[in-house]
C-alpha cells in the first residue's frame, strides 16, 4: 500500500514537472527587483501615512485651541475644534496607508527566496521511512541524491506558483494601488486640491491672522495678551513652513509609488521566463522520472 | 479643488495685500479675513469626507489584494505538507510492521 502511496507521489510529481516545463517558472531578477522597489514604495507612504495623517489632526486641534483662545471675539460655539477632520476620517485614511503597507510587504514575502529547510527535512525524513518501512537499501549517495531532487523539485513548483500569483495579483490590482495614490495626492498636495495638508495650512494662515492682528494692535491688549500671539504666531508659522515641506515629501513618496506601480504591471506582462530556467528546469524534469524508473523497477 | 474654493483663494490673497499696506491693521479686514479662512476650511472639510467614503473602497479593494496574497503564501506550505503525508503514512506502516516482526 505505502508502496502505492509512493509511486503515485511520484508519478504526480513527473506530470506536474512536465506541466511546469511547458508553461514556464519562476519571476526574472527584473521582476523581483520591481516587485520589491514596489513594496518598499508602499512602505514609504504607510509609514508617512500613519504618522502625519494623526499628526495633522492634532496639530489642527491646538491651533483652533489657540485660536480661540487669544481672540476675544470668539465665544463657546467657536470651540468646535474637531470638527474640519474628524477621528473617523482620519482612522480610514491611516486604514487605508497600512493596508497599502501589508500589500507591499506580503509582495515582497511573495518574491523573497523560498526557505528550502521544511523541503529538506520532510525529504530527508521521507527517505529513511523509505528504508525502513520498505525494506529499500539505497545506499547513502542514493539517498542523498533523490532527496536533492525532491527538494529542488519542491523549489521550483514554488516558485512557478509564486510567479503566477504575484503576476496576477499585481495586474489585477493595479487600479486600487493608482486610486489610492490620487486620493493621498489629493490629501498631501498645496495646490489644487482640498485635503488634509490645505486644512493645516488654512488653519496656520487664519491663526496667523488673529496673531499678526493683535500684536500690531499696540495698547489695546495687555503684555500677557501680546506675549499668546505671539507664541500663536511662531507656531503658525512653523505650521506654515511644515506644510510645504510634508507635501513635498509626500508627493516624491506617492509620485515614486506610481511609477513603481505601472514599472511592476510592465515587467510583469513583458517578461517571461529566462531559457536559463529552462535548461535547470529540463534537468529537474529528467532526474525525476529516473527516480520514478528506480521505483517502478 | 472647486471653482468656490479657488474664487475664495483669490480673495483671500487680495485681502491679505490690503491688511500688510494698512499699519494697524483693521479689524474689520482681519475678520473678513478669519471669515473667509474659515468658509473655506468647511469647504474643505466637504472634500474631505467625500474622499473619506473613496479611501473606504479603496481599502475594501486592498483588502481583497491582501487575502489573496496571503492566500497564495499560505498554500505554497502544501509542497512540504505533500511530502510529509507520504513520509507519515510509511512511519505508520514501518511501526506496524516492527510490531508484527
Amino acid at each position: 500500500m505505502a508502496f502505492r502511496v509512493i509511486i503515485k507521489f511520484f508519478l504526480t510529481l513527473q506530470l506536474s514537472a512536465l506541466i511546469l516545463l511547458a508553461t514556464g517558472c519562476g519571476l526574472t531578477s527584473n521582476q523581483i527587483v520591481k516587485t520589491q522597489s514596489f513594496g518598499a514604495a508602499t512602505t514609504k507612504i504607510g509609514k508617512l501615512g500613519e504618522s502625519e495623517f494623526e499628526n495633522i489632526r492634532i496639530r489642527i486641534i491646538e491651533m483652533n485651541t489657540e485660536f480661540v483662545a487669544i481672540d476675544k471675539t470668539r465665544i463657546s460655539s467657536d470651540l468646535n475644534i474637531n470638527k474640519p477632520i474628524s477621528p473617523e476620517a482620519t482612522a480610514v485614511r491611516v486604514a487605508a496607508t497600512k493596508a497599502l503597507k501589508s500589500y507591499g510587504e506580503l509582495l515582497i514575502e511573495l518574491t523573497s527566496d523560498y526557505k528550502k529547510e521544511n523541503l529538506q527535512r520532510t525529504a530527508n525524513s521521507l527517505m529513511n521511512n523509505v528504508n525502513v518501512a520498505l525494506g529499500f537499501n539505497f545506499t547513502q549517495k542514493d539517498k542523498e541524491s533523490i532527496k536533492k531532487v525532491i527538494v529542488g523539485f519542491g523549489s521550483f513548483w514554488v516558485r512557478k506558483k509564486k510567479a503566477d500569483a504575484v503576476k496576477q495579483i499585481v495586474t489585477a490590482y493595479e487600479n486600487s494601488v493608482n486610486q489610492l495614490a490620487d486620493l493621498l495626492i489629493e490629501d498631501f498636495s498645496l495646490e489644487g486640491t482640498a485635503g488634509y495638508i490645505k486644512m493645516y495650512d488654512s488653519t496656520a494662515r487664519r491663526l496667523r491672522d488673529i496673531s499678526i492682528y493683535i500684536i500690531n494692535r499696540g495698547e489695546e491688549y495687555s503684555a500677557f495678551e501680546r506675549y499668546r500671539a505671539v507664541e500663536a504666531l511662531v507656531m503658525s508659522e512653523e505650521a506654515i513652513s511644515r506644510a510645504v515641506k510634508i507635501s513635498k515629501m509626500a508627493r516624491n513618496a506617492i509620485e515614486g509609488l506610481k511609477k513603481a506601480n505601472s514599472e511592476l504591471v510592465k515587467i510583469m506582462k513583458k517578461e517571461s521566463y529566462s531559457t536559463g530556467d529552462i535548461e535547470v528546469y529540463a534537468k529537474q524534469t529528467q532526474e525525476l522520472i529516473n527516480i520514478f524508473q528506480v521505483f517502478t523497477n | 479643488m472647486n471653482e468656490l474654493l479657488r474664487s475664495i483663494e483669490r480673495t483671500i490673497k487680495n485681502l491679505g495685500k490690503i491688511r500688510r499696506s494698512q499699519s494697524p491693521p483693521s479689524r474689520e479686514i482681519t475678520n473678513k479675513l478669519i471669515s473667509l479662512r474659515t468658509l473655506e476650511q468647511e469647504l474643505i472639510s466637504v472634500e474631505i469626507d467625500k474622499n473619506t467614503d473613496k479611501y473606504k473602497a479603496a481599502i475594501t479593494s486592498l483588502s481583497k489584494a491582501i487575502k489573496e496574497t496571503k492566500n497564495v503564501i499560505d498554500k505554497l506550505t502544501k509542497v512540504d505538507l505533500a511530502i510529509k503525508e507520504v513520509s507519515d503514512a510509511i512511519e505508520i506502516i514501518s511501526k506496524l510492521k516492527a510490531k508484527k516482526d
